[in-house]
């Protein structure tokens, strides 16, 4: 495992996680703007 | 093998046939499904319509010889993601439900009160275009696929796949399409999942192993920019982070938001969507480097997920990744087929002939059109006309340009007129087309110049006609989000 460079965990993990955790997060804030109208 | 596989195609078959039944007989009902499709069904056709066979071959190809590099693709593709669903969905939603619009050259038709259609007749003639050439390059990958997979004849395979998906679309329309899609979507996914999954668990020693073996063989396949170096590993880097900037605009991909249920649906949906394109893009890129692993030799890189699949599984599961390769060409065919259909029987012959048509005389002129369109993408195909095929290089970047800016100025402002919204659809099709053809393709990704171009078109040729146009229909209320 120590031989993986950086970026690969970036490429393969990081990158995922944090794509799909920022959507969810605006998708939450755009649905409590629906309900709060 | 082939029991699996013929499984498969009756299966989306019987479903893409009995879609029929829940529609109305109206041209609504046709072409969009009645504006009713939920969450799940919106996210997942629009990704398996979005993800070709290019998925299984190309990308998988291409991470075969640049290993690891090539998943620069992914942060453009869930930045064009987030746009798309984000930015662009909600208001086209909106727009398109409370102005009845029914595709998105409609919608330009209705959000500059063309009444000419020359907006209209531009748009729709760019998507036939490049959406014929589409289907035609479609059809090819189904014949060679079924030619190394089954050692089923190239021909043979073509037609089939052509004539399943024109069979159910012909009679169930959109919902046929979306319903099928959805399907084909599932079993993509759960391919992409279990298979790099296991064979890199189960088969390749684990995570660190995988990596250790592909460095060993290749060092080049474990690092950010497969060797290159200064300017040329930056511009590799951009093209491959902006191609997916390239999905906002996309013509299959926003008729999606018109016919999704309500903007609850399309705000869920996002979520599905990126970790559908996160799947797919790490999945495929996975699948190159595995088989750079077991099979460092290929002849073709782009059938490495199929000789894969073929040399080390149980003929049943071949049969299901043919059914995942046929999946995802054939999603992304009946989404082009069921749009061009429309672009010719619907937007242009109404605009080209001012006149009202039933809905009966629409439905029976818009059979007869998608079968025509299947035989003569069929015939390209089989013909292998190149000047055809070579409008494929042009197509996502040419659809992306002529309505990715325009689609996002007439959206979130009113400066943009008739004259400038023909400009910028012109200009971005012509520019991706030049851009291509010459050698400054090598140092700029196409896609730069022509969102650079139309946009500046778009908003000159407005201001120097602003005065001109009489009255523009302004977009209505503000959307509610």
């Amino acid at each position: 495992m120590g031989n993986i460079n950086s970026f690969i965990w970036i490429f393969y993990v990081v990158i995922p996680i944090v794509g799909i955790v920022i959507t969810a997060t605006t998708a939450m804030f755009v649905k409590n703007k629906y309900e709060n109208k | 093998m082939l029991i699996t596989f013929f499984i498969y195609l009756i299966a989306v078959f019987i479903i893409g046939v009995t879609a029929e039944r829940f529609i109305s007989k109206s041209e609504e009902g046709y072409f969009l499904g009645d504006r009713s499709f939920g969450t799940w069904v919106t996210a997942i056709s629009a990704g398996a319509t979005d993800s070709s066979g290019w998925v299984f071959i190309g990308a998988a190809g291409t991470a075969y010889v640049f290993g690891a590099s090539t998943m620069w693709m992914l942060p453009g593709f869930i930045i064009g993601y987030y746009l798309n669903w984000f930015v662009f969905a909600p208001k086209l939603h909106e727009y398109g439900v409370k102005n009845n619009v029914l595709s998105l050259a409609d919608y330009f038709e209705k959000r500059y009160n063309d009444k000419s259609s020359v907006l209209k007749i531009i748009a729709s003639i760019i998507i036939v275009v490049f959406f014929v050439a589409y289907m035609a390059s479609q059809l090819t990958a189904a014949g060679k696929t079924v030619d190394v997979l089954l050692n089923f004849n190239y021909e043979m395979g073509l037609v089939l796949c052509a004539a399943f998906v024109v069979g159910y679309a012909v009679i169930g329309g959109y919902r046929s399409v979306m319903m099928t899609d959805f399907i084909q979507g599932l079993i993509m996914l759960a391919i992409l999942i279990v298979f790099p999954a296991y064979m890199i668990f189960f088969k390749l020693g684990g995570w660190g192993s995988f990596w250790e073996q592909a460095i060993a063989i290749d060092p080049l396949l474990g690092t950010s920019t497969a060797g290159a170096v200064g300017s040329a590993a930056i511009g590799m880097i951009l093209g491959y982070v902006l191609f997916g900037l390239g999905i906002p605009g996309q013509p299959h991909i926003s008729q999606r938001f018109l016919t999704a249920k309500d903007l609850k649906t399309i705000n869920s949906g996002s979520i599905i969507a990126v970790v559908w394109v996160t799947v797919m893009m790490t999945s495929s890129n996975l699948l190159g480097i595995m088989g750079r692993i077991i099979f460092p030799n290929l002849e073709d890189p782009e059938y490495v997920f199929p000789t894969m699949s073929f040399e080390l599984f149980h003929p049943i599961f071949a049969g299901i990744v043919l059914a995942a390769i046929f999946a995802a060409i054939q999603s992304t065919f009946s989404a082009q087929l069921i749009l061009t259909t429309q672009a010719i029987a619907s937007d242009l012959l109404k605009a080209l002939t001012k006149k009202e048509y039933s809905n009966e005389q629409i439905i029976k002129i818009s059979r007869i059109t998608m079968v025509l369109l299947g035989v003569i993408a069929t015939l390209i195909a089989l013909l292998n006309i190149q000047t055809v095929f070579l409008l494929v290089l042009y197509a996502w970047g040419g659809l992306a340009a002529s309505f990715g800016p325009l689609l996002f100025l007439s959206l979130y402002t009113n400066i943009v007129t008739k004259q400038g919204a023909i400009a910028g659809m012109i200009s971005g099709t012509l520019v991706i087309i030049i851009w291509v053809s010459t050698p400054l393709n090598n140092y700029v990704y196409e896609l730069v110049p022509a969102f650079i171009i139309s946009t500046l078109l778009i908003l000159i040729v407005s201001k120097m006609t602003k005065k001109l146009e009489s009255k523009t229909d302004k977009i209505g209320t503000k959307p509610s989000i």
